[in-house]
């Protein structure tokens, strides 16, 4: 009953404090709402002292008791935020507030996070919010049970999305499984948008290049990529510009070949190349002062 | 790093061997006293005022600094991303392979020992 009561009052603070919302100006609610703005400052406030205190930190001891309190600072407030999540998960604010507890190095608080990840997502399947919550609970540090439930759901649901190609960079690095590459191998053959298709086989290649058995079959499909996908984004990047040095390590730089050679100017401004060091041993260093 | 580095281009200085860097800091005057400072006696390509976004190491698809490569007497591309032992292991047998036998030690860094 209580809780019940709590949830619905919660939810008239929300409508009072949604800028968009055309309803609710009733002025009935004596306490001020809270909202996820409001979190989000309290929060930013303790992370701003923590960074202060890390800065300052004399020991290792204290240096990692300030990042514990940085990346603990929603903690808190867990419980306050997921309820509002829960009510609320298209906030604006929901993404950010949820990716810190995710960061938590609370256990107790990245389970519940997780675990209300999981039910916002599945509680409105095909919408944004589901989307966003299942990306981060892939890509975040979660347990191999949960991330395996928000893979599959994810691919029920949004398999055949233009926001895949997202999903598939997050690939990138992961383990070359068989669930992995048969998943990649899907949107890659599947899927009706060039850019998941472009970005599906820019991680599947990367997968399989990061073994040495399957070394040859991923070069093979990053060096596809200029030419069958010449204009596809990711982010903010073209892809086939993005795989061109990849293409000439793989091409030039791998354990054996000839070096290619370098021609530039020292510090002084006067020319060399590396190709006058021919016969002596040579280690190259890719170096800065920073 | 440094002194390591230090250590193997004053050892293998009469051999058949060459420490050359790619640097890529943005400032060339302010490298240029860095390298006097830090007594860093080898030579470097310099990768130009985009710093890690230059033009060698863009082509080189370098995405992490400092990255090696260990090249053998004959050009070939024999060892990447060695460090410190691993370094000297590598440049030993390259060294043995084209027939000069060397013993890399580090004194200055043995006799400082662990704090």
């Amino acid at each position: 009953m209580n809780r019940l009561k709590y949830q619905l009052s919660i939810a008239v603070m929300i409508t009072l404090g949604s800028l968009t919302s055309l309803i609710g100006q009733d002025e009935k609610e004596k306490e001020d709402p809270k909202t996820l703005v409001e979190f989000s400052k309290t929060i930013s406030e303790l992370q701003a002292t923590a960074l202060k205190e890390y800065r300052s930190a004399a020991t290792p001891d204290t240096k990692n008791a300030a990042l514990v309190k940085y990346y603990g600072a929603a903690d808190g407030l867990v419980d306050d935020i997921l309820k509002i999540v829960q009510e609320n998960p298209q906030d604006r604010m929901a993404g950010r507030l949820l990716q810190q507890l995710n960061m938590s190095r609370n256990p107790s608080v990245v389970a519940k996070t997780q675990s209300t990840m999981l039910e916002v997502a599945k509680a409105d399947l095909k919408g944004d919010a589901s989307f966003d919550m299942l990306m981060m609970l892939i890509s975040g540090n979660s347990k191999p049970m949960v991330k395996s439930e928000a893979q599959d759901l994810l691919l029920e649901n949004f398999g055949d999305s233009e926001k895949m190609a997202g999903f598939a960079m997050t690939m990138t690095r992961a383990p070359a499984s068989d669930s992995n590459q048969s998943m990649l191998r899907n949107l890659m053959e599947k899927s009706s948008h060039d850019s998941v298709r472009g970005a599906a086989t820019y991680a599947l290649g990367k997968m399989l290049a990061s073994s040495e058995k399957t070394k040859e079959e991923g070069f093979k499909l990053i060096k596809s990529i200029p030419e069958k996908f010449p204009n596809v984004t990711v982010g903010r990047n073209n892809l086939a510009k993005m795989v061109e040095g990849e293409i000439f390590e793989m091409e030039n730089l791998q354990i054996g070949m000839d070096v290619p050679d370098i021609v530039g100017e020292d510090v002084d401004g006067v020319e060399f190349k590396l190709s006058d060091y021919k016969g002596k041993v040579v280690v190259i260093d890719f170096w800065g002062d920073w | 790093m440094y002194p390591h580095e230090r250590s193997l281009v004053k050892q293998l200085a009469d051999k058949p061997f060459a420490l050359i860097g790619v640097n890529s800091d943005r400032d060339r005057e302010k490298l240029k006293t860095v390298m006097a400072e830090k007594d860093i006696t080898w030579r470097s390509f310099w990768n130009g005022p985009l710093g890690t976004g230059g033009p060698i190491s863009t082509k080189w698809n370098v995405r992490g600094w400092p990255t090696i490569y260990v090249l053998d007497a004959n050009g070939k591309i024999r060892f990447k991303g060695v460090r410190g032992v691993a370094m000297d292991k590598a440049v030993t047998q390259l060294l043995g392979e084209a027939g000069v036998k060397v013993e890399i030690t580090h004194e200055e860094e043995k006799s400082k020992g662990k704090p």
